[in-house]
């Protein structure tokens, strides 16, 4: 009787987890926002790094949004989401390196151009 | 009865052996597990300590650390509540490019407070350089300083 009891409880709690578990799978929502943020935060960088050094990041960003919208199609809704994070991430490093690196650079280009007009004024004769 | 003793011994020291060899295997796997998931955590923790200890990361790119800080106490949080590997290592990356994404900003600000400050020291530059010694700005406008306006 009590061995009996013991595999209906068995079973009981492996119906529950299996309950929980297909619970689990079908509360992770599909990551439509995820994907379409990271949409967004790719068009963003590719408008403001084109032929900028940053354009390798970029790259891993859009295959990674291409994988999310394919795990989303799928029904790998947590692959996507995770996929999409990424993307997202990856497209705004691209674009904060892209823009430090020309902030940098017009930084660069105007102090060098102040050093030319050092280096004419020094030419100048004076006293003339 | 005391035939069987022979027999036994070798089975036994072949037994103690294998054991010998399986226990510290079966004791140091879950310890190589909890390695690989550690590995992106401390890489993670690695990269937002660098940011943080950056004083023009703190001052100029704030809202960035702060992403990166809140990545990181996320994966921190996965690793305590024992969530899958994928998770772990997902939040610990996110955290590292937060990090960088911090350290980046900092030197774009930074390289845009210089470009404002050569700005302006080249218009000076230029100012002093176009117009005839002895002649201020105003006077090379044709406006008159408040000052003169008052005493005419």
């Amino acid at each position: 009787m009590r061995a009996h009891d013991g595999r209906r409880y068995g079973r009981l709690l492996a119906a529950v987890a299996m309950l929980t578990a297909l619970a689990a799978c079908a509360s992770a929502r599909p990551p439509h926002q995820e994907i379409a943020a990271a949409d967004l935060a790719v068009q963003n960088a590719g408008a403001s790094i084109v032929g900028s050094l940053a354009s390798e990041d970029l790259d891993t960003a859009s295959r990674k949004l291409d994988q999310a919208r394919a795990a989303l199609a799928a029904g790998r809704h947590e692959q996507a989401r995770r996929l999409a994070e990424q993307a997202l991430v990856d497209a705004e490093l691209a674009e904060a390196k892209a823009r430090a690196a020309a902030t940098e650079r017009r930084a660069a280009a105007l102090r060098n151009s102040m050093h030319d007009l050092d280096g004419r004024a020094a030419r100048v004769p004076t006293g003339s | 009865m005391t035939g069987a003793r022979p027999t036994l011994a070798p089975v036994r020291a072949l037994m103690t052996c294998l054991c010998g060899l399986l226990l510290p295997a079966l004791l140091t796997e879950p310890a190589h597990c909890q390695d690989a998931v550690a590995d992106p955590i401390g890489r993670a923790r690695g990269a937002l300590e660098a940011a943080r200890s950056d004083r023009a990361v703190r001052a100029l790119a704030a809202a960035q650390l702060d992403a990166a800080e809140q990545a990181f106490e996320q994966a921190l949080a996965a690793l305590e509540t024992e969530q899958p590997d994928l998770e772990i290592e997902h939040l610990a990356y996110l955290t590292e490019r937060r990090a960088t994404i911090a350290r980046l900003r900092a030197r774009e600000r930074k390289a845009e407070r210089e470009l404002a400050a050569l700005s302006a020291a080249y218009g000076l530059i230029l100012e002093a350089r176009l117009l005839p010694a002895g002649t201020t700005r105003l006077q090379a406008t044709g406006r008159e300083t408040p000052a003169a306006q008052a005493a005419r």
